[in-house]
């Protein structure tokens, strides 16, 4: 196997006292989609701005694609298309600016800028949004200029936090499609999700994580060895602590009375 | 953008060669101040706090705004130039205005447009190096303050090269440049000091507290300088020429220029002269070495999730002002809708920042015609002071309605408007308590707030004789204030967009209300030296406002507008 994209050894992260990360140890490979889940406050987060650059006062060594990126977080910046969860944008700008302001930020030439960006947004069907300001954008129509904005200088390595909120039918299909394809590319993806569906049909390798540890890594067939499970169904079985059934017996018996 | 900000951008990269040599991109420097310039104009500026949201209408070249409304603070700075003829007074008296207006706008500019919080999510990702990111927050706080400061001095600048001569304006223009870094400094130092002491989440509580301030300052400032002007005889006002002087900061600037203008020679004023050049410097020293690096970061926490202490505020509060507000809701509402009204409203009103910064300055101008009607006419002249003499209070008690028409006028909107399904979609048959409930709210809150406060004071001022006729002009206000809820469009508290706020009906409702509210003051007045006609009005308006109430609460779904 060729040198892994993404490189995790040993990531320990503290909050004031408090441990978040409990040594990771993790490598991606080029074309990989990685499915990365885990229970609210696993630290799916917190691996992910980490990995993005975003946290830098962690242990451990986080490699992209040979460069560390404690040492050069720029240029591992570079090689990173980031589409963060429900985000902020400067909502008082257009699209348009906002992808112009971006590209220009990863050193893209104008007018290649130009061209991908209309591009992708009409291939979200927003050819018409495009000069109109963001403030008045339906949440949907804010995470495809969010996507635009990860994809726009063509990375090699994809992060995808909840990429799917807000959006409608058509361009869930449109993502999804579009992340088997970039990986065809041998684009690596990095995938954070709650919709274990989801997470089930577009990763061919799922990494779950709880408490800061990663408690299962496969494909979705190795995960799956007791056969004819769903996600859903092997993550309750392995995340779990305090039999689950019983929380809906508690909600029911909050009615009697 | 426009060529304002095109030329500001232009200037602010001349030293491309520097920034290079620095490790600067410059690309990227540009790109970022072109965005955050771009997006200072579509945004409502900072002296317009109340206004924000205004209208559908998209905000367009805010920057003349600003440059326009600064040269006009910039023209009230020339009120300095009326005191005294020294110019050490004069320029005392205006770099004192100069820094305290511009740390002013600074503060409530400085979260909202200079350290904008969504840089860490929207550029911190992208492959921008930290020098780059700093410096492009340095700049833009650079032009920002350009932005200000020129267009306010330029008044005084004229003044000068009119007054005295052309080498005097650049003078005052040199001296401006340090006052400015001086206040920034000070800006900061202030921002580092709230933020030890309070979480970053009741920061921005903080700040819109200092908002509210602002406004009040400048309106209090409009009215009241042009009537001391009136009863102090200005021109012969002089500042003490001592040697503590050195210690109000403005007084540097004024020495500074004294000394190089006259070639003044005492020793305080030479020494304070050379404090307007090394205080500043030492300061920004001191900002960028120590406290600008702690300052990002904990600015940075105002938008991150650093759970635990802002929990256990909001938990404290929980507890602790409920019951006052639930005895109340007790005896003052009926069960069910109206009480939820009530409550609702109460504690909207105690918590929505909004809310807030759109009604307090309104206490403002209370306090200001207060100061006005009750002080000024201690002196000499009106024959007409004898025939409304006794009335005054009774004056004011109208007039200080202005807060419960501007809570009035803001109670039915919320940035949040949309959170009202929550009327909608519960089994409630008439919309009318919760509305009467929570207009129930705003009159006890303004009684508590301004009435019982104000009554007492005259109480103490007029005697007890007073007492009857305020609560008169109370409740016809508060009548008056109910048949506008009825007659209007019945909007349920806090569940519209501002947006809506602006339009038409709203001048007409306030002129309505004017004119109303001065034949009730006018039959007041002619009637308010006769006990038995005051007590019979007492009884009407009381009655009034109960049988208002009453239609209140009968207002159905149909009259209701709903929002969206």
């Amino acid at each position: 196997m060729s040198a892994p994209v993404i490189s995790i050894k040993n990531l320990r992260k503290n909050y004031g006292s408090k441990a978040v990360l409990h040594g990771i140890n993790l490598d991606v490979y080029p074309g990989q989609v990685l499915g990365y889940i885990g229970p609210n406050g696993a630290g799916k987060s917190t691996t992910v701005k980490i990995l993005c650059g975003l946290i830098s006062d962690y242990e451990g060594e986080v490699t992209v694609q040979g460069i560390d990126i404690k040492n050069d977080p720029v240029a591992a910046k570079r090689r990173i298309g980031y589409i963060p969860e429900l985000a902020e944008l400067y909502d008082v700008l257009t699209p348009s600016e906002f992808l112009h302001f971006m590209g220009s930020l990863y050193g893209m030439e104008k007018d290649v800028c130009e061209s991908r960006l209309t591009r992708i947004m009409s291939a979200f069907g927003m050819q018409a949004n495009l000069h109109q300001r963001m403030d008045t954008f339906s949440k949907g129509m804010r995470q495809k200029v969010l996507l635009a904005s990860g994809l726009l200088h063509n990375p090699d390595i994809i992060i995808l936090d909840e990429p799917l909120s807000g959006l409608d039918a058509n361009s869930v299909i449109i993502v999804k499609e579009l992340i088997g394809r970039l990986a065809k590319e041998g684009k690596t993806i990095f995938y954070c999700s709650h919709m274990m569906d989801v997470v089930e049909k577009v990763s061919d390798r799922i990494v779950l994580i709880d408490e800061g540890r990663v408690v299962a890594d496969g494909s979705f067939g190795e995960l799956n060895q007791q056969g004819n499970q769903s996600l859903e169904q092997i993550f309750a079985r392995l995340t779990v602590k305090d039999a689950q059934h019983n929380a809906a017996d508690d909600l029911m018996q909050a009615f009697e009375q | 953008m426009n060529w304002i900000n095109k030329a500001l951008l232009a200037l602010a990269l001349l030293p491309r060669n520097l920034y290079r040599r620095w490790g600067i991109d410059v690309s990227q420097l540009s790109a970022i101040l072109t965005a955050k310039l771009m997006m200072d104009d579509r945004r409502p500026n900072s002296i317009h706090v109340r206004q924000q949201h205004s209208g559908g209408k998209e905000v367009k070249n805010a920057t003349i705004g600003t440059i326009i409304l600064s040269a006009v603070m910039g023209l009230l700075f020339l009120f300095a130039f009326a005191f005294g003829n020294d110019h050490v007074t004069q320029l005392t008296v205006y770099f004192g205005m100069f820094i305290i207006m511009l740390c002013m706008l600074l503060v409530s500019d400085f979260t909202s447009v200079l350290i904008d919080v969504r840089d860490n999510q929207i550029i911190l990702p992208k492959p921008v190096n930290d020098r780059t990111f700093i410096v492009s927050r340095l700049l833009h706080v650079f032009l920002h303050v350009c932005k200000l400061v020129f267009p306010m001095l330029a008044p005084g600048m004229i003044y000068l090269a009119f007054d005295s001569n052309p080498a005097a304006s650049l003078l005052l223009l040199f001296l401006a440049i340090f006052a400015t870094l001086f206040s920034v400094f000070l800006i900061n130092a202030v921002y580092i000091a709230i933020l030890r002491v309070t979480t970053p989440e009741r920061f921005k509580s903080i700040i819109s507290y200092v908002q509210i301030g602002f406004a009040i300052l400048i309106y209090a400032g409009s009215q009241l300088l042009p009537r001391f002007e009136e009863t102090v005889d200005v021109a012969e006002f002089t500042l003490p020429d001592k040697p503590w002087m050195i210690l109000a900061p403005p007084y540097w600037f004024a020495a500074a220029f004294d000394t190089v203008f006259s070639g003044s020679s005492k020793w305080f004023q030479l020494a304070a002269a050379l404090m307007s050049v090394a205080v500043p410097l030492l300061s920004i020293y001191l900002v960028v070495k120590y406290l600008a690096p702690a300052f990002n970061q904990k600015l940075a926490m105002i938008a991150g999730s650093e759970g635990p202490a802002t929990k256990t505020a909001a938990s404290r509060e929980m507890q602790g002002k409920s019951s006052l507000s639930e005895t109340l809701a007790r005896w003052l509402t009926k069960s069910g809708a109206e009480r939820t009204g009530f409550l609702f409203s109460w504690k909207m009103m105690a918590r929505s920042r909004e809310f807030k910064v759109r009604v307090y300055p309104s206490i403002g101008y209370l306090i200001v015609m207060v100061v006005v009607v009750f002080f000024k006419q201690s002196g000499t002249d009106a024959p007409d002071s004898q025939f409304f003499a006794g009335f005054k209070p009774i004056a004011i008690a109208y007039l200080m309605n202005i807060f419960l028409l501007a809570a009035f006028g803001q109670i039915s909107y919320s940035d949040k408007y949309k959170a009202a399904w929550m009327f909608y979609i519960t089994p409630v048959p008439f919309p009318g308590p919760i509305i009467s409930g929570g207009l129930k709210a705003m009159v006890l809150k303004f009684c508590s707030f301004i009435g019982i406060p104000f009554l007492l004071f005259s109480l103490w001022v007029e005697g007890p004789s007073v007492l009857p006729n305020i609560l008169l002009a109370v409740s016809n206000q508060v009548l008056l204030i109910f048949a506008m809820a009825l007659i209007g469009s019945n909007r349920l508290p806090f569940a519209n967009p501002f947006i809506e706020a602006q339009r038409g009906g709203q001048l007409m409702r306030l002129l309505l209300w004017l004119f109303l509210s001065g034949i009730v003051a006018l039959i007041h007045f002619l009637l308010f030296r006769n006990a038995v006609a005051v007590g019979a009005g007492l009884v009407l308006s009381a009655a009034g406002v109960w049988f208002m109430l009453q239609q209140i609460k009968k207002i159905t779904w149909q009259e209701v507008e709903l929002a969206d």
